[in-house]
């Protein structure tokens, strides 16, 4: 079909080549007969008719069936993904660095981090978080070479860089690892061959590169992504190939892991201890009390969940608190698309960068380093002069030499210099003006003689424990206000407040406007009461000041609006308050603490709910402020007072209230009945009311007449549709009916054309398929999105009360009784992670797990000996118990692991849930040539007892046999053992069974009768066979590695037998039963068998025993001669001749085939012989070249190396 | 905050206020594996100090329910320590005690039980022998739960498609054998398969009520008296919906009558009595149950028996009429409510909710009862799940109608403003990712 190329008058269209048709060859020839069958009109359209028929049905069946097969199989609902939607707001994804020592692991954070943020790092030690584009942010870990800290890595890592040293391969350390984070959930991973630059050949280069490169992807995947760094420069890798790193880390998808998704976890950034000092001066070795830093990650972490602290314990947390991060992602509102390297960000608190770290209570200045000069009028950009206020947005930026603005720690810095007086001095003078006409408010007014002022200054001492708190309060707010953006921004008094000296006076306030309160309930109605608690509220707060704030307001009528708005609005907020009511006052547990009152997030949520609290000054004391609006209110006073009595009865109204319902007021008829409001809460009802959204396109036509038109019997929906809405020209109405019907036509296809598709068969089926996967699949991100809204909205306390501390948030949690060994041996490259645990978690049981030996650890495992464990967060000595599960059911013990098969292990250890993946160490320390991990497995089931049992074979002797009874003695010790057994059934050695019957008095005790399917000897060994349980020692020894200074190697475990046995030198112990001797079996003589007289008189003729005596004479047949016939004789000398002949004949056959058979066995052996010699000769040549590639290889191996 | 990180320090539940709420905090004790103390349980009753026969009797189910429970109860019964196992499930068989005092009905074994049911290493099929009806003032009846809270289960998916390796099918509560209040003698069966974890929960549209069953039960009593309770409940009914259908289950005392009928129930115990519970279903298919039984004059002579056993219009007792009216107005006012689950199944709701993955869980509860109000703070105790409390403004808007039973609603447990009275409660939590780490994993 040549298209026509028209080059015609319109030269402004391009103009193509046309298409030219072949005119020769097999085409030219086929399209000729085409064209001429064409004009002839016998031109057939297919010429093959079978051609897309099916030629092989079951082979077309099975086709279909596999690809269908393979499309299932590619269909996967996604793990529950829980991390944070967006890359910003979780917290920085895990780098860690891993390798054997040498291979250059510092060398590569130090430069990334150069690359990032172009900085010098000349140690590396601990986290070191650093912003890598405008939304990313990366925390790089180095992974010391010790099995625990491998172990810490491998469980929190995000993203793993596997180095390796290329000159040297890969080395046993890199294969434990990943090992370790196979059963641990397996992170990314991706290689980085390090040394390159030390291949003398390029071609060995190219060689090596392709055996490390195949042997990592069968590690890890087909594929997996490498890269390889040569030369190093300045103690850092070159640019272009660390570059390439960069590009990849920056666009890496991460994987969701099942533990992290139902976990949280804290990677320590740093720890404070903040232990009071006199405390420790009294005795160094006392508990300290750890506050620790970091990011949450995982799931939500929760106030009063227990921690597991990896290589100390398990811990309750004591406090946590949201800090502001450190390290936050970039500003988007500015329009660079890029990072400037000025506005990297680096936080490593652990490898000296920056000299100022802030605390919740604290601010750290290293002033080893800083170096200021003073400078005056420095001014600071807020008028507050809170000294913790300014820095609030800062983390520790890298540089601090000369470019800082104002900000800028250093800045900071010259502005504390400055302070002539301490804070609270100058808290004392400041105003605040709320409003443009309104009086300002000064601090120094309230209370001024209560004040004890404590002169503070900011620098890197400790602070005692009460100003924590204090402190506390500020930094939380200020976090508040960049959360919620609350209104709130009158700190002035909380500086001041000391709870306990001013209690007192605060006490007194309470009290009044507690009289007050229930004083005007009684008179006034709901709405003025309400208000009256409003008020009190505001009267609580200043004390003294009262009568000024009062007509402060009574004249400022937008205020006394907003106050209406507000209380409107707080009645809602208050079903909260009702039902949990302030912390402190609402809780029945009956709690140790009952005097701790610094509910620190809760108070906090009053501030951002409240907004009330904008219009008047902040109280002293929060406790008596938020106790006075509880009490303020009265229904609250009834919530608190609940007594449901003892009967536990969910429906039973306690005694001295009245019954929940008017049965009668249901009952009355009218057209105002109670009955009518509920109407349309029925099918039969109004449609309209309720679901506004479902017709909104209606909703404009027929809001007014929505209640007249439904009758109480009114059919809805027809009504609905066929009612014309009024008020329309006729043109209006006929567009309206037009498009109902175009709607309706529409929805009608759609639907035809579904159930259409359905009806075809696999594409219907896979359509569904798809459908549900889909649904599913919306479902999650539905679920995810509600996750994200439904708390977000109002505020960042009352978030971090609902849900937690969720990941991203940076956080300090603070940690009681923690040991000082802790303190004093810490060690700042071992990586410290805080697991949360579910409660669960917590206790100790026994854990039946699935459980291998590693196939490349050398010696199988046995029974009863300790091991260290890896299961979940935790690492813990335990001593396990094999055993299979026989056919029956039955968990039978073993006393070794099996060499490449699965067993059951039972050992005892905090509970973790099943299906978690378990590891198996046997000796954490020490130098061990070979594979480390000992074995792995799978958590099965928890329980509180074990269901091993263990084969005991029972052996007694028979005393007495009667016929098929016997007494039989040594099996058991007393007639109670005995009774315990009675009906057991027994068996001898020769394989009769029988029956344990009764304890006999007489003879050994616990001797017995027993009864047999046959008499047995009095040489039969008898034997009860019997299942006894194994006992399960409860031995947990957690792995507390960060408690000595030698990390596992000061832990002390418990040893192995054979460890003891060859330390101690004590031969191992024989039972002389246990040893094999040869059997010696006396053959049995039997002696002839005789038989009764009398029985064998009764025994028939053909039974009886024959006794012939040997006869002197002969018999008188045998004296007989027999002469025969002339006949007779002819006929036996012709068979005696026949036989002769016969017998002739058969020892010349034997003799012929004796000789054969010489012949043939002495030429088999020729043969033989012949090919003996070529096999031997093969062999020889086989491992001759099998000698020399090996001596090649060995000469390679040291000429490379 | 503070009663977290005073737990944080002893992780044991302490309570010295006795046996309230008894059930729950066992099962709160048992949920979130920590011990449990209780102190002065009527430590100042002098009739009957100590622990009820039917609270041991609940712990004895529970020490059969589970492994390595180790409870210990002083001398006098009114301090009991309670330190919780592994919970096992499987088939147990439990009887529970009638005492001539407070004896309490198999309902409220049942709903003791009902939350742990699904966490157990094997699904549970519990036999319960006790009273089964005339207690509803005070206990659920066995039909009220299966009409309540086991599709409330199915909504969490218990025994749905997607996790039903083990159990294959839903829960289920059967009375096989009908046993009024005081003297029992009923039998019921409770199956419950189990779960891996639970579905979050979004229950926030109510629908439309399309549909009203209910069941009219009558033991020894003379069957015309069930036919009247159900027909004077369908008389309020139909005014506002025509889908009304009142099963009339009557049970008579005669044996040879009972043997007849073995299929149907095989007789009912020793008492008379006669209940209702409705059920109304809505277009989201929501259950609302209310239930209520004959009012049993307990404080005249309940101590001899010869009194049940005359027929009950005889005692000066409620018209059946009465009856299926106060049935209906029930029902009707947890329809009036608007909640998606009805009073008496809150407090069972808020717990499953807590119980469900890390998610967000949200339903519309109508006005709080107290013992929701009180089982609410516990949860925040024991499970550290604090609860959204919001009420939801758009639920309704009539606010000035009714003001004469706003006035009741003040008086009585309902924790409400008084012009909101109708205003629903979206109570919204995130699960704590509650597993059942008892089932074995293969």
């Amino acid at each position: 079909m040549a298209p026509r190329s028209s080059v015609g008058a319109d030269t402004d269209q391009q103009v193509n080549r046309g298409h030219k048709s072949t005119k020769s060859g097999r085409g030219g020839r086929e399209k000729k007969k085409e064209k001429r069958d064409a004009k002839s009109g016998n031109l057939k359209d297919r010429h093959n008719p079978r051609a897309f028929s099916v030629s092989n049905i079951v082979r077309t069946q099975r086709n279909i069936q596999r690809n269908l097969d393979r499309a299932q199989k590619k269909e996967y609902i996604p793990l529950n993904d829980r991390r944070a939607a967006r890359v910003e707001e979780g917290p920085p994804p895990l780098v860690a660095v891993v390798g054997p020592p040498g291979v250059g692991k510092s060398t590569l954070i130090r430069s990334l981090v150069k690359m990032y943020t172009n900085h010098n790092l000349t140690n590396p030690t601990g986290p070191i978080t650093i912003c890598t584009s405008k939304t990313r942010r990366i925390t790089l870990l180095e992974c010391p070479n010790t099995p625990t800290a491998m172990l810490d890595v491998a469980k929190i890592a995000d993203l793993v860089l596997l180095c390796v040293d290329a000159k040297f391969g890969f080395e046993m350390e890199s294969f434990e690892f990943l090992n370790m984070m196979q059963t641990h959930g397996f992170p990314k991973v991706m290689g980085v061959f390090t040394h390159l630059d030390q291949f003398r050949t390029m071609k060995n280069l190219r060689k090596t590169k392709k055996l490390l490169k195949h042997r990592f992807w069968t590690e890890i995947y087909d594929g997996a992504k490498m890269f390889y760094f040569g030369g190093c420069v300045n103690g850092k890798y070159l640019k272009h190939e660390v570059k390439q790193l960069t590009l990849l880390l920056g666009r890496v998808k991460y994987r969701p892991l099942v533990w992290r998704n139902t976990h949280p976890y804290v990677v320590v950034d740093r720890h404070e201890d903040i232990t009071h000092p006199s405390k420790i001066e009294e005795d160094e070795k006392c508990e300290r009390s750890v506050a620790f830093y970091g990011y949450v990650r995982g799931t939500n972490l929760k106030e009063g969940m227990k921690v597991h602290l990896i290589g100390v314990g398990d811990y309750g947390m004591v406090e946590i608190n949201a800090l502001p991060d450190p390290c936050p992602v970039f500003d988007k509102e500015k329009e660079s698309q890029t990072l400037n390297k000025k506005d990297t960000k680096l936080y490593a608190p652990l490898s000296n960068v920056g000299a100022v770290s802030f605390d919740k209570d604290a601010v750290y200045i290293d002033i080893g380093r800083a170096n200021y000069t003073k400078k005056e009028n420095l001014d600071l950009p807020r008028n507050e002069n809170d000294d913790d206020d300014n820095d609030e947005d800062e983390g520790t930026s890298s540089d601090e030499d000369d470019n800082y603005d104002l900000d800028a720690p250093a800045g900071l810095l010259k502005s504390l210099q400055d302070v002539k007086e301490g804070v609270d001095q100058k808290m004392k003078y400041s105003s605040l003006r709320l409003f443009k006409g309104s009086k300002a408010v000064k601090a120094g007014t309230q209370n001024d003689e209560l004040e004890v002022t404590t002169v503070r200054n900011p620098s890197s001492q400790r602070r005692p424990m009460q100003d924590v708190y204090e402190l506390a309060d500020s930094f939380r707010r200020r976090y508040n206000e960049e959360g919620s953006d609350d209104d709130d921004d009158d700190d002035s008094g909380d500086e001041d407040d000391n709870a306990s000296e001013g209690s007192e006076d605060d006490i007194d306030v309470e009290d009044d406007n507690l009289v007050e309160g229930e004083g005007d309930d009684d008179a006034s109605d709901d709405e003025s009461n309400s208000s009256q608690g409003t008020s009190s509220d505001t009267d609580n707060d200043s004390s003294e000041d009262e009568e000024e704030q009062t007509t402060a307001w009574k004249t400022n009528i937008a205020q006394k609006a907003a106050m209406n708005y507000l209380r409107r609005e707080r009645s809602f907020a208050n079903l909260q308050q009702l039902v949990y009511g302030t912390p402190g006052t609402g809780s029945i547990l009956v709690s140790e603490e009952e005097g701790n009152n610094a509910p620190v997030i809760d108070d906090g949520d009053e501030d951002s709910d409240s907004d009330d609290d904008f219009f008047k000054l902040r109280d002293k004391s929060k406790m008596s402020a938020a106790s006075s609006k509880i009490t303020g209110d009265d229904r609250s006073v009834a919530v608190r007072d609940i007594q449901l009595g003892e009967d536990d009865s969910s429906r039973k109204i306690p005694s001295g209230q009245s019954g929940s319902f008017d049965m009668n007021a249901w009952l009355e008829e009218g057209e105002d009945c109670l009955l009518e409001s509920i109407r349309d809460k029925f099918v039969t009802g109004n449609w309209d009311n309720g679901q506004g959204d479902a017709e909104e396109e209606f909703d404009d036509f027929e809001d007014l007449e929505a209640g007249e038109r439904y009758g109480p019997n009114g059919e809805v929906i027809e009504d609905d549709d066929s009612v014309a809405p009024s008020g329309m020209t006729d043109a209006e109405l006929r567009e309206y009916n037009a498009k109902k019907k175009s709607a309706q036509k529409s929805e009608f296809d759609e639907d035809y054309d579904e159930s259409k598709k359905g009806n075809v068969g696999k594409d219907g089926d896979q359509q569904a398929e798809n459908e549900y996967i889909d649904a599913i699949k919306r479902e999650k991100e539905s679920r995810l999105k509600r996750n994200q809204e439904e708390f977000g909205v109002d505020g960042e306390t009352s978030r971090l009360r609902y849900e937690g501390f969720r990941q991203g948030v940076y956080c300090r949690v603070r940690i009681d009784g923690i040991p000082a060994e802790f303190v004093e041996s810490f060690d700042p490259i071992m990586p410290l992670v805080i697991g949360g645990l579910t409660p669960q978690e917590t206790e100790r049981g026994l854990i039946r797990c699935r459980f291998k030996k590693h196939r490349w650890h050398k010696k199988i495992l046995k029974c009863n000996d300790p091991l260290v464990f890896s299961i979940g967060w935790r690492r813990f000595q335990s001593i396990p118990v094999f055993s299979t599960e026989d056919q029956n059911g039955r968990y039978r013990y073993l006393k070794y692991t099996p060499e490449h098969m699965h067993c059951q292990a039972t050992f005892y250890g905090p509970q973790c849930p099943p299906n978690t993946g378990i590891l198996a160490i046997q000796r954490l320390t020490g130098n061990i040539p070979g594979f480390r991990i000992s074995a792995t497995g799978v958590v099965l089931e928890l329980d509180a007892s074990s269901k091993v049992v263990k084969k005991l074979k029972l052996v007694g002797t028979p005393t007495k046999i009667f016929k098929n009874t016997a007494f039989i003695s040594g099996m058991f010790n007393s007639d109670l053992e005995v009774s315990r057994f009675e009906g057991a059934s027994i068996r001898t050695v020769s394989g009769l069974r029988g029956q344990v019957k009764k304890a006999i008095r007489e003879g050994q005790p616990g001797s017995f009768r027993a009864t047999f399917e046959d008499k047995i000897l009095l040489s039969d060994i008898v034997f009860c066979r019997t299942w006894v349980p194994v006992e399960i020692k409860n031995y947990y020894n957690p792995v507390t590695s960060l408690l000595c200074k030698s990390g596992a190697d000061g832990w002390r475990a418990m040893k192995p037998k054979a460890q003891l046995h060859v330390e101690t030198e004590t031969p191992i112990e024989v039972n002389p039963d246990s040893i094999y001797k040869p059997i010696e079996r006396k053959t049995r003589t039997f002696n002839k068998l005789r038989i009764p007289k009398s029985v064998e008189a009764s025994l028939p003729y053909s039974s009886k025993h024959k006794d012939e005596t040997r006869r002197k004479k002969k018999s008188y047949v045998s004296k007989r001669a027999v002469v025969m016939e002339a006949d007779e004789k002819k006929k036996y000398t012709f068979v005696q001749a026949i036989n002769t002949i016969r017998n002739e004949k058969r020892a010349k056959r034997k003799e012929k085939n004796a000789e054969r058979r010489l012949e043939k066995s002495k030429e088999t052996a020729k043969k033989e012989e012949k090919l003996d010699a070529a096999r031997k000769a093969r062999k020889r040549q086989q491992h001759r070249t099998e000698g020399k590639i090996e001596a090649a290889r060995e000469r390679k191996r040291i000429r490379g190396s | 905050m503070t009663t977290a990180a005073a737990s944080s320090s002893s992780r044991t539940l302490k309570y010295n206020d006795g046996a309230t709420q008894f059930r729950l905090r066992l099962i709160l004790s048992l949920l979130s594996n920590r011990p449990l103390l209780l102190r002065n349980i009527r430590s100042d009753d002098l009739d009957a100090p100590g622990l009820h026969e039917h609270e041991a009797s609940f712990l004895r189910l529970l020490d059969r329910l589970t492994n390595g429970t180790k409870i210990e109860i002083n001398a006098t019964g009114t301090q009991l320590r309670f330190k919780p196992g592994v919970l096992l499930g499987g088939e147990v068989e439990h009887t529970c005690p009638i005492s001539s005092g407070s004896s309490r009905s198999v309902g409220w074994y049942l709903e003791g039980i009902a939350p742990l049911a699904a966490f157990g290493k094997e699904p549970l099929s519990l036999t319960l022998h006790g009273i089964t009806d005339g207690t509803s003032d005070v206990d659920p009846s066995p039909d009220y739960l299966m009409a309540s809270f086991i599709p409330f289960m199915i909504k969490l998916g218990i025994g749905g498609d997607d996790n039903s390796n083990d159990g294959r099918f839903p829960p289920s509560i059967k009375v096989s054998r009908r046993g009024a209040a005081p003297l029992g003698g009923g039998t019921v069966h409770f199956y419950c398969p189990i779960v891996k974890e639970l579905k979050p929960l979004e229950l926030l549209n109510f629908g439309k009520v399309k549909r009203v069953r209910g069941n009219a039960i009558s033991c020894r009593i003379p069957p015309s008296s069930a036919a009247r309770v159900a027909h004077s409940a369908k008389g309020v009914l139909h005014r506002l919906l025509p889908d009304v259908w009142i099963h009339t289950d009557v049970h008579s005392g005669s044996r040879k009558k009972a043997n007849e009928d073995a299929g149907a129930g095989g007789g009912c115990g020793q008492s008379p009595g006669l209940s209702v519970m409705l059920t109304a279903t809505t277009t989201e298919g929501i259950c609302l149950s209310a239930e209520c039984s004959m009012n049993h004059n307990l404080r005249g002579g309940d101590s001899d028996n010869n009194n049940y056993n005359q027929p009950i219009e005889r005692r000066q007792m409620e018209l059946p009429e009465d009856l299926g009216k106060r049935s209906s107005a029930m029902l009707l006012h947890e329809i009036h409510a608007g909640g998606c689950v009805d009073t008496s199944c809150q407090s069972f709701a808020l717990l499953m909710m807590c119980l469900t993955p890390e998610d967000v869980s949200r339903i519309r509860l109508g006005p709080l009862s107290q013992y929701t109000i009180v089982s609410l703070r516990m949860y925040k105790e024991a499970l550290g799940v604090e609860f959204k409390l919001r009420v939801d403004d758009n639920s309704d808007v009539q606010e000035d109608q009714d003001d004469d039973d706003d006035d009741e609603e003040d008086d009585s447990g309902y924790v409400k403003k008084r012009k909101f009275d109708q205003r629903t409660v979206i109570c919204s939590c995130l699960g704590t990712g509650y597993r059942n780490m008892a089932r074995a994993s293969t």
